[in-house]
């Protein structure tokens, strides 16, 4: 099981931006044009990481979906984690535009 | 005997200040932005003036960007100093570009290298006297990456793309190459389509509207797909070169006045020929759209432009139908398909 994410601790990098183009977030990474197109699950998550913590989305989201937080966590978490892999997401500190 | 575009940079701008003389030049203008290349071989222009003919104009007042494209002896390269402080940007078959601040490098190793100040809008390439005869190498991999970048600084946004226009309605076309994009584009023109680029168009705003605006370059063909238009027939006595790979015509030539300025796109449509069975047009999400143009347009990143680039993107396809079509083996049943969607509701 993996340490609860706290409020602070991921900031959306400010040299990515994003789009939101019927529900489905476009994210562009300025520095090296890389692109990554997000579902409507992945744009909820994404809408969200920098302002709530990874309980806070899974109990949202799991209402809206109609599913138990135990059952969503584990994906929003994991998915967290590949945004920040990607460099879309960054340490608060280090988000200077 | 070989210069440097170190060099080369020293010494122009201290001439550029007193209007490079002694040099032709020829002026280009893309909406507002006056464009002044200067070169010391006739050969130069000629290939510039291939690919911007559209944008000719009289020689005129202060140039918004100068671009030097000066014939030398020896290899070109960037030197090592240049390659050690600057930052790879992206690199595409022939060249590369480095980015050092608001100044970009490219290089064409061996046969050219160039250099441009984003915020100056002055750019001057070297280029060996063994390569002036390339087309390809003096405006598509040294003149046209530069510029383009210079452009945006204008508002000129371009797309790897075609684009055409019928009563007024415009249709916006991209893709990579070999997707069908100017097999597409004949057909259409020769069902009574405007023509306003088969390869790259320029995006830009206009009155509260996305426009395209045509960049009607030599339409470039390969050998094998003349055969679907009879009337190409003469292209078969055309000889493609290594410099020049494909079959080059003028689409006015050919059709007569087909050429359109600018349209308003009503449909995004991304080609895929399948060249199998039915053509097939079908609806496309517009996240999906979008990903798509950036592959099409940013494939000469620079984190320069790329917000703005982003946002007129993302603009476009929020006000415009995009579509997906499958192009068979009717090509022209899929224009007439494409005609009926541009004229129909759904667009």
């Amino acid at each position: 099981m993996k340490e609860p994410i706290t409020k602070s601790e991921y900031a959306k990098n400010p040299r990515v931006v994003a789009q939101t183009v019927e529900g489905q977030a476009v994210l562009l990474n300025l520095d090296n044009g890389s692109y990554f197109v997000l579902n409507d699950t992945g744009t909820e998550i994404w809408e969200r990481v920098d302002t709530m913590t990874a309980a806070e989305i899974s109990n949202q989201l799991a209402r809206i979906y109609a599913a138990t937080e135990a059952a969503v966590a584990p994906t929003i978490e994991d998915f967290i984690d590949r945004l920040t892999k990607e460099g879309l997401l960054c340490e608060p500190d280090t988000a200077k535009p | 005997m070989s210069t440097t575009i170190e060099a080369a940079i020293s010494d122009r701008l201290i001439s550029a200040s007193e209007n490079a003389p002694g040099y032709l030049s020829a002026d280009y203008v893309v909406g507002p932005t006056r464009t002044r290349v200067f070169a010391n071989d006739k050969r130069v222009l000629r290939w510039v003036n291939e690919m911007l003919w559209s944008f000719r104009a009289d020689r005129g007042g202060q140039a918004d960007i100068s671009f030097y494209i000066l014939k030398t002896g020896g290899e070109i390269s960037l030197t090592d100093s240049v390659v050690n402080r600057s930052r790879l940007l992206y690199r595409c078959s022939m060249f590369a570009c480095r980015e050092e601040g608001s100044w970009r490098w490219l290089e064409v190793p061996g046969k050219a290298a160039a250099w441009c100040d984003l915020e100056k809008n002055t750019g001057i390439a070297l280029i060996n006297s063994g390569s002036l005869n390339s087309a390809w190498v003096v405006g598509h991999y040294i003149f046209y990456p530069l510029w383009a970048q210079m452009l945006k600084s204008s508002g000129f946004y371009h797309i790897h793309g075609a684009s055409v226009a019928l009563n007024g309605m415009g249709l916006l076309l991209p893709g990579r190459a070999g997707c069908g994009k100017t097999t597409l584009t004949i057909n259409l023109v020769r069902n009574g389509f405007k023509f306003l680029g088969d390869d790259t168009v320029l995006l830009s705003r206009k009155n509260g509207a996305i426009i395209v605006n045509g960049f009607p370059e030599e339409v470039k063909m390969r050998v094998g797909s003349i055969g679907i238009f009879p009337e190409l027939d003469f292209l078969k006595n055309a000889n493609p070169t290594h410099n020049r790979p494909k079959l080059h015509f003028n689409m006015r030539d050919v059709y007569g006045d087909c050429l359109l300025d600018t349209t308003v796109p009503q449909a995004i449509i991304l080609p895929k020929y399948t060249g199998e069975g039915r053509t097939v047009i079908r609806k496309m999400p517009r996240a999906e759209a979008l990903a798509s143009m950036l592959r099409y347009s940013l494939f000469m990143a620079d984190p320069y432009s790329n917000q703005d680039h982003f946002r007129i993107l993302g603009e476009l396809v929020n006000r415009t139908p995009c579509y997906q079509a499958d192009i068979g083996d009717d090509i022209d049943a899929g224009a007439l398909s494409i005609k009926s969607l541009l004229e129909g509701p759904a667009a």
